[in-house]
């Protein structure tokens, strides 16, 4: 069940109209957990069986704290090793034998070894070892088993994310307020254009994008490199607009999740990058693994530090999958940052800025950085090194001679404009806290409305009808004009 | 306070009201809009040069505009907005005609037959032997597969065809019909369709067997089987109509495809796809809607592998093998080989085909390497143990895999309308191989007793 699908959409929507109907806090922790139950039960009894395993491996330090609290610290730290070898066993597994086997061929069998990935194990892992590694520093209270489980299973936020911390979600579900009208306008809206990012951006590239991928050789560089774009691109959409549609129902109940994309690709350096990306593995991993890791290579040498700096990236890109382009892409990540933090110096940024006007130097950093960051998808998008490698081959030295229609060039090279426009517009409107569209719309409207002497408070009954229905108008135009004959899974869900 | 729902300010509340009133005019305005919008001729989708160089002489002229072909409804060829570039009306011209139906009365059939499988609302097209014979690759065509069921019920069939897209592209009818039966052409009928399950062959040939005709053979290509690697979603979705099929009892392919279309037709977001539609026999032509959407297809499915126009046809075969030493074999299954299952939905089917067949053919539809690499999840090996468990009494087995046949990556091979031109379709061989296949079938059907030699 994707959250695009009708399933979802029912699912959700009769979970809400019950959740409205009942205000009982029970009745409505139940109704959550059913939903949510049934929403991973809906991919198979596997996910179901895998990830209520999980919980309970989780659940039992949290139990024995109350009876045995002196062996609580050794069961969580039991509890995580048990966790994280589970992930190891489902995810890395398979690939770590075909690796081994095919070091040492006497090992390999007839068939190939594979298991299935549980449906959101990577996120529901990471959310499981915050909350215990949390609990053992007691900066949390113990919470009742149904909350535990809808926690860690609410279906907003359990396929791909955000990854959701303890303070962030538990505090909303003990409560279990009401949702408001607003609650319901920001939840609509943010389903509705994360929709719309999904299948009207992300979807509608992704054909161009597995053509050229599948044979990067037969292409020529203009077709190369707006691939490699429109991959940028669409990754970007189908994430971020997934994302938003997990927030966006979330909110409908009355939930706010954080944010997990602030127009990353504004972002003039990696560190920023990395801050705007995925913001809620980011601050997983920085919390978790990053600064123990930094706190103990900072007392040895500089040197060590900037290891664990790139040995961090590496194993964010690990943790995207069993593949050793997701290695190198961490690999690669990581060099980008120790290249800001260990090599060009403040100094050496100071320098730079009184060469040129500092538009030009942003405008240069963000030129570099993006291509970079194109660069890096192409990595990102490889099925194997050795296309990566066939990719860059032909990009630089041997290309081929095959292209793909203007129009479709012209679409991604759209759809990247309609990307950035998208993130300028929320850049302005809430990073920079700079309501430049709608205060100049709002100058411009202030002298019409005193002339005509109309209420404010009318004007906002006008702006609700339009905006209500514009969203109306974005949803069904995306239902309309999605692709019915192709329709690629959520990239992440793969993760 | 009480914790309840508040509808909030003006503003808020006017947001909800704007979207609950708007959501369902906008969807009807939208709804109607693109209904009347005709398909436009875009580069994109239609490429003129291309339809120019693919129509044989025969054919010429009569490729019009949407709104003119709209207006003249005896054309027989107009265009269509993917690569095929042409759709073909099967009564406009006997040539024609004979090569979609061999064995088959023209005048009979266009009395007979429920007029609407061959309206405009249907897909007519097909692997045309004349067409193919003068391009490089041929002009690959569907029939309504769901008009077979009206057509076996009219008039009965000698040899029955059920299968996928890999079969429609795989046989070549007339040729079939013309080499069992030099002197009479035998009555060829096709069931298969895109996509096509088995669990909608059982339900095509319990239709069928409720009637009094009787065939010859029935030769069912079982690609489908083994482990045909698409999303959870799309299987439940295939068995949730399957089922829904079943539970309607005694009701007959043709009411089954008319409670769909209205079902279809009333549903304001349909989430049935084309994909699913398929299996479920509901292979409409174009309408004027999905004629737009078809515009948005993308320009190389994912069974297709774009060839670098260097490669040529002698280096062909060792840049093909780069590839597969690239994709697999050790690439992991998407699905692991459900033998059992297989085994058992096989089991059923040919039970189902007994009832009035007095032979069936089971086998696979050739693809390649590469096809089977990127997707399938079960060995070769493993399909011809299944197939070969099966083969006795009226039942016969054919060898599995491509070298069977004398395939290459040649067979392989197309030239699109739209960049990139040259392309190895890794699951459907092109007009050559489909010659070399069919030919195969020829000499396995001659073989066993009961040779088809003459009129059946």
């Amino acid at each position: 069940m994707i959250y695009s699908s009708p399933d979802f959409i029912l699912l959700c929507l009769l979970t809400w109209v019950g959740y409205i109907l009942f205000p009982q806090k029970g009745v409505r922790l139940s109704l959550l957990l059913v939903s949510s139950l049934l929403f991973i039960s809906w991919s198979g009894l596997l996910h179901l069986l895998v990830f209520l395993g999980v919980v309970t491996v989780a659940w039992i330090p949290i139990c024995l704290s109350h009876t045995t609290p002196a062996r609580t610290q050794r069961v969580i730290t039991w509890a995580i090793s048990a966790i994280g070898l589970n992930l190891i066993v489902w995810k890395y597994l398979p690939w770590i034998y075909s690796e081994v086997s095919r070091i040492f061929p006497v090992l390999q069998g007839t068939e190939t070894f594979s298991l299935p990935l549980p449906l959101g194990i990577s996120f529901f892992t990471l959310q499981g070892i915050a909350f215990l590694i949390d609990f053992r520093r007691n900066q949390i209270p113990a919470p009742t088993a149904p909350l535990y489980l809808l926690f860690k299973g609410f279906f907003a936020q359990l396929v791909a994310g955000p990854i959701v911390r303890h303070d962030q979600l538990m505090p909303q579900l003990q409560s279990l307020r009401s949702p408001q009208a607003r609650d319901c306008v920001f939840g609509l809206s943010l389903f509705v254009m994360g929709m719309a990012k999904k299948l009207l951006i992300a979807d509608r590239i992704s054909p161009y994008v597995d053509t050229v991928f599948a044979t990067p050789s037969a292409f020529n560089r203009t077709t190369l490199c707006l691939a490699a774009l429109g991959y940028t691109v669409q990754i970007w959409g189908d994430f971020s607009g997934y994302t938003d549609m997990g927030r966006g129902a979330a909110r409908l109940f009355g939930f706010h999740l954080p944010e997990n994309f602030l127009s990353p690709y504004f972002s003039i350096k990696p560190s920023e990058f990395w801050r705007r990306w995925h913001i809620t593995l980011s601050q997983w991993i920085r919390d978790y693994l990053y600064t123990p890791l930094a706190l103990a290579a900072h007392r040895k040498s500089r040197w060590h530090f900037l290891g664990a700096v790139i040995l961090t990236m590496v194993l964010v890109g690990l943790w995207h999958g069993a593949n050793w382009t997701f290695v190198v892409f961490g690999f690669y990540h990581g060099s980008l940052l120790v290249l800001e933090r260990g090599i060009i110096t403040n100094r050496q940024l100071q320098r730079l800025r009184c060469l040129a006007p500092r538009w030009v130097t942003v405008l240069s950093c963000w030129l570099l950085f993006f291509f970079a960051t194109v660069m890096g998808m192409v990595l990102f998008r490889s099925e194997s090194i050795a296309q990566a490698s066939e990719y860059f081959g032909s990009l630089v030295l041997t290309p081929g001679d095959a292209g793909v229609a203007n129009s479709q060039g012209f679409s991604i090279l759209a759809a990247t404009i309609l990307t950035l426009v998208l993130h300028a517009i929320f850049y302005y409107s809430f990073i920079k806290g700079d309501w430049i569209f709608l205060s100049w719309f709002g100058k411009k409207l202030e002298g019409v409305f005193e002339r005509s002497r109309v209420e404010p408070e009318k004007i906002a009954e006008w702006v609700g009808y339009g905006t209500g229905a514009v969203t109306a108008l974005i949803w069904v135009a995306t239902l309309f004009f999605r692709s019915t004959s192709y329709s690629p899974p959520f990239i992440y869900f793969q993760f | 306070m009480r914790d309840s729902f508040q509808l909030g300010n003006r503003f808020h509340h006017a947001f909800l009201t704007g979207f609950l009133l708007a959501l369902p005019s906008v969807a009807w305005l939208l709804h109607h809009l693109v209904s009347e919008v005709p398909p436009r001729f875009t580069p994109t989708n239609f490429d003129s040069t291309f339809a120019a160089k693919t129509e044989p002489s025969w054919l010429d002229s009569h490729t019009l505009r949407w709104s003119e072909s709209k207006k003249n409804r005896q054309l027989w060829a107009t265009a269509t907005f993917d690569e095929t570039g042409i759709s073909l009306r099967a009564f406009e011209n006997e040539k024609l005609f004979h090569s979609l139906y061999p064995g088959y009365p023209l005048q009979e059939f266009q009395t007979k037959i429920v007029p609407q499988y061959f309206s405009k609302s249907f897909d007519q097209r097909a692997w045309i032997a004349p067409l193919a014979k003068q391009t490089p690759y041929g002009a690959v065509t569907y029939r309504p597969s769901t008009a077979c069921v009206s057509i076996f019920k009219n008039f009965g069939a000698d040899i029955l065809i059920f299968g996928d897209s890999t079969t429609m592209r795989a046989l070549e009818l007339s040729m079939l019909s013309q080499q069992l039966s030099p002197s009479s052409p035998a009555r060829v009928l096709s069931c298969a369709t895109g996509g096509m399950l088995p669990e909608t062959m059982q339900l095509i040939a319990s239709d069928l067997s409720r009637t009094s005709h009787r065939v010859k053979w029935v030769v069912v290509d079982i690609n489908r089987l083994p482990g045909y690697p698409q999303t959870p979603g799309y299987l439940q979705e295939i068995k949730r109509q399957a089922a829904l099929f079943l539970e309607e009892g005694q009701l007959s392919t043709n009411s089954w495809i008319e409670w769909m279309e209205r079902a279809r037709a009333k549903s304001l977001f349909p989430s049935v796809t084309w994909d699913v539609l398929f299996p479920a026999n509901l292979q409409k032509l174009l309408s004027a809607r999905e004629g737009v959407k078809m515009i948005q297809q993308p320009v190389v499915r994912p069974d297709e592998i774009v060839v670098p126009t260097s490669v040529d046809g002698t280096s062909l075969a060792q840049w093909a093998k780069s590839q597969e030493r690239r994709t697999g074999p050790a690439k992991e299954p998407i699905l692991p080989c459900p033998t059992q299952n297989f085994s058992e939905q096989i089991d059923s089917l040919v039970g189902a085909l007994t009832e009035f067949s007095e032979n069936i053919l089971l086998w696979i539809g050739p693809t390649t390497p590469l096809y089977h690499y990127k997707f399938g999840s079960c060995s070769p090996k493993e399909i011809q143990t299944v197939l070969e468990s099966r083969a006795r009494g009226k039942v016969q087995a054919l060898t599995v895999g491509w070298k069977t046949y004398d395939l290459n990556y040649q067979d392989f091979l197309f030239e699109r309308s739209t960049l990139p031109k040259t392309r190895i379709d890794i699951a459907h061989v092109n007009f050559e191989g489909a010659k070399k296949i069919t030919q195969q079938i020829v000499q396995k059907l001659k073989s066993q007793p009961g040779t088809v030699v003459t009129k059946l």
